[in-house]
């Protein structure tokens, strides 16, 4: 875990600045999904993700995921040409 | 300049809540505060406040709707009493932890069973841990100056801790008596709008009241317990500035009477028993007995330096209590023990715990209590003496 | 609303919720309608003890942890508090569960309604108070085990199926309240959008499937809400100008048997407990058949 970040000043109290994420869950989750060639680009997985860890290239039609992705699977089961695979971490860094 | 005005103590801190310009009050009504409520109701509709009424369902609630519109960075008042204060009790943790400058009005009274409207100052002595700074006062007066004082101690930016002025449940609450009222614009000069940190701003989004481990909590502690020792300083300072203004003051965290040379030192908190007390030392100054008495006005934070002080030189001291820490002793005498502990000479001290359940006490009451316990000293040190326990 | 308009900002990430979270998920669509011109307000629950622990602050929005019982009156307080400051553009969202709504903050809500404020408040029922471990609360279905009803056949709490929150809301009279799920987005955002634009208060109440405490796998979180809807163990509805309207009615309703034997909640309901169950849900449907206003408008 990171060392705690400098707390404003001007408001005393248990209150910190929003957004601060010093842990990264990414670490406790082994696997991620792969959108193949068989993605239509609906973005249902997109939208279905609780974590938004699915991000957009419009311009591409290119659908990549954030390192904080818990492996839910809900992409997985959601989308509808199965097009959304899980696999290891380490399949995928030996892919590209 | 001002007007005088023939009120109760509970009008009195409605109007100095209309002079601090609150604009959010969020209240539940119970005896005998009530009136305070019932007065800023009708300032709100008579257009002689501008201020938004939330009308909640509890005392729980009336005070999470000012911590809500203190968040939101308006100026925000509510008042209890008794059980109403218990029910608040979660709260007062929560505004006192948050640091949220917000001021609290309490009419004292017993929390029952045995059941009673009357005054009492268990309700508010219960709340004495939960981080909120406590000022008793005396008559309406005072009850409207310092609620005004609150503000201005409460929104101090080393302090920024919630105040609770405390007054006498009827005694002080619905007693009549001639207060004077200066104008909005002197009042102006003291007390300024309030000016709202970015709390819930979305141009500078925080994590507000958020959960902490170990370190990081006892250092926010460490803060707190800081700012609301700090505190004692600014309600002297804040005193002070009133009386230069206002001409009244009440001599910020204590107010000794007669306490140069006295052999027996009477501490008191509250109207009742300092009322009482002030006209039996007068008594027995006059049959030769050196008595004085202590009104401690801030009983948070405790002001353990002007108390050692003060009584360091008696010989006697009679706590008098409007409360019991049940299991050990009145509250008020518990910490002045403390703050008397290892003085050489120490002087002893008695505890008299009455007034409780509205029971009187009177200037006479206070004389037989003096004598007693000089006659009996040194045999019979300090010890608890309970109102009415000799009685059948 | 179209899934292409749906803004990319994303004002909640690297939460600590469970894998599969149905709350953070409502939370997120509920943003995405919102942006970020908004101040919440989250009591004890999953949505606050999971995005509030230092180090890790999910949120990039304003929010403050609440007391338990209170966030109606914080509600009010923060409401009446901008309007006194003349602040017109800041949505005022409460997100509390259903622990912190149907029981501990009933009151609270209640008269927060009463005091007419403009506010939004969230429910998100997951069914019991799943944050410390899965205990019953008054929105726990009839025959689901929780730590504190080891043996739901014999909880009398329980035994009319889960408390009727939606009704209590709209005896109010309130200006705008609906029932949603995140397993139909467009739906509930569209709901969220008509509650934003209500001047006073509203009421959303979500249907947020756990997976931890229900018992079925992080995937099946968006097909077990449609189950849910499709068996009539959850209504999509909407109460607007004193109406009350059906958003979506099941074609073919499946049958409650087929919703509780997916979820490990619900493994020891014998029989005469599913039918029991089946029976309560089709009276409840029966009740609010009677007490809509309107013909069904079938959701986009």
């Amino acid at each position: 875990m990171s060392p705690p970040r400098k707390v404003s000043k001007t408001v005393p109290g248990p209150h910190w600045k929003a957004g601060e994420t010093g842990v990264n869950i990414g670490e406790w989750f082994s696997q991620e999904p792969v959108f193949t060639e068989k993605c239509t680009y609906c973005l249902l997985c997109w939208l279905y993700c609780p974590d938004g860890a699915i991000r957009r290239e419009d311009s591409k039609k290119l659908l990549t995921v954030e390192p904080f992705c818990k492996n839910c699977g809900i992409c997985v089961e959601v989308c509808p040409v199965k097009a959304v695979v899980m696999v290891p971490k380490a399949e995928k860094k030996g892919k590209s | 300049m001002g007007e005088k005005k023939f009120i109760t103590g509970d009008e009195a801190v409605a109007y100095a809540v209309k002079l601090a310009r609150v604009k959010v009050v969020s209240a539940y009504p119970i005896t005998p505060q009530t009136p305070i409520v019932e007065r800023i109701a009708k300032f709100i509709a008579d257009g002689e406040l501008e201020a938004d009424y939330i009308r909640v369902e509890s005392e729980h609630s009336a005070m999470a709707g000012c911590l809500g519109a203190c968040m939101a960075g308006v100026r925000s008042f509510t008042a209890s009493a008794s059980h109403g204060l218990a029910y608040m009790h979660e709260m007062l943790s929560y505004v006192a932890g948050g640091r949220f400058p917000i001021v609290l009005a309490v009419a004292n009274r017993s929390i029952g069973p045995p059941w009673s409207i009357w005054g009492e100052q268990q309700d508010s002595i219960q709340q004495r841990d939960t981080g909120f700074i406590q000022l008793y006062v005396e008559s309406a007066q005072e009850a409207f100056d310092t609620v005004l004082q609150a503000f201005k101690i409460a929104e101090n930016p080393e302090v920024f801790t919630p105040v609770m002025v405390c007054l006498d449940g009827f005694h002080v609450s619905h007693t009549e008596e001639l207060v004077e009222i200066p104008d909005q614009a002197e009042i102006d000069q003291f007390l300024p709008p309030f000016t709202p940190n970015a709390l819930l701003n979305p141009d500078e989004p925080m994590s507000l009241t958020m959960g902490a481990s170990d370190r990081l909590y006892t250092k926010w502690r460490y803060e707190q317990f800081q700012a609301i020792q700090a505190a004692a300083k600014v309600i002297e300072a804040v005193d002070k500035e009133y009386g230069k203004l206002f001409v009244r003051s009440y001599g910020g965290l204590v107010d000794a009477y007669r306490c140069k040379g006295a052999d027996v030192i009477v501490v008191t908190m509250g109207g009742l028993a300092t009322g009482a007390a002030k006209e039996a030392a007068d008594a027995l100054r006059k049959a030769g007995i050196k008595a004085g008495v202590l009104k401690v006005r801030a009983f948070r934070p405790f002001p353990a330096e002007a108390v050692r002080k003060h009584l360091a030189s008696a010989k006697q001291v009679i706590v008098i209590d409007r409360d019991c820490s049940y299991g050990y002793e009145g509250a008020l005498c518990s910490e002045v023990k403390a703050a008397l502990c290892g003085l050489q000479p120490c002087p002893q001290v008695t505890n008299f715990i009455g007034g409780i359940g509205g029971a009187d006490i009177t200037p006479v009451d206070v004389q037989v209590l003096v004598k007693k316990v000089i006659k009996t000293a040194p045999h019979k040190p300090g010890g608890i003496v309970f109102q009415y326990q000799e009685e059948k | 609303m179209k899934i292409t308009e749906i803004a990319q900002e994303e004002y909640i990430t690297g939460s600590l919720s469970c894998a599969g979270c149905a709350e953070l998920l409502a939370v997120r669509l509920a943003l995405k309608v919102l942006g970020n011109r908004v101040v919440l307000i989250v009591p004890a629950g999953c949505m606050s003890t999971v995005n509030c622990y230092y180090p890790q602050l999910p949120f990039r929005v304003p929010m403050f942890v609440g007391p338990f019982a209170a966030t109606g009156a914080i509600l009010s307080g923060v409401s009446a508090g901008f309007r006194m400051r003349g602040i017109k553009d800041v949505h005022v969202v409460g997100l509390a569960g259903d622990g912190g709504t149907a029981d501990i903050g009933l009151a609270s809500l209640s008269q927060a309604i009463v005091g007419r404020r403009k506010f939004i408040y969230i429910c998100l029922d997951n069914e019991a108070y799943m944050n410390t471990g899965i205990q019953w609360s008054s929105t726990t279905p009839y025959g689901a085990i929780t730590t504190t009803t080891p043996l739901p056949e014999i909880v009398r709490e329980s035994e009319q199926n889960k408390k009727d929150l939606f009704s209590i809301v709209i005896a109010h009279r309130i200006p705008y309240a609906a029932t949603a799920c995140p397993s139909y987005p467009f739906d509930y955002m569209e709901k969220v959008k008509r509650a934003a634009a209500t001047d006073g208060p509203s009421f959303i109440h979500v249907l947020t499937p756990c997976q931890s405490g229900w018992g079925f796998p992080s995937s099946k979180t968006i097909a077990m809400g449609k189950m849910a809807v499709e068996s009539g163990m959850w209504h999509l509805c909407e109460y607007r100008d004193g109406k009350l309207s059906f958003s979506y009615v099941p074609k073919n309703k499946i049958p409650v048997a087929d919703y509780v034997k997916i979820q490990t909640r619900f493994r020891r309901m014998k029989p005469e407990h599913i039918d029991r169950l089946q029976k309560l849900v089709d009276e409840r449907l029966q009740a609010m058949q009677e007490m809509i206003s309107e013909p069904a408008e079938v959701a986009p």
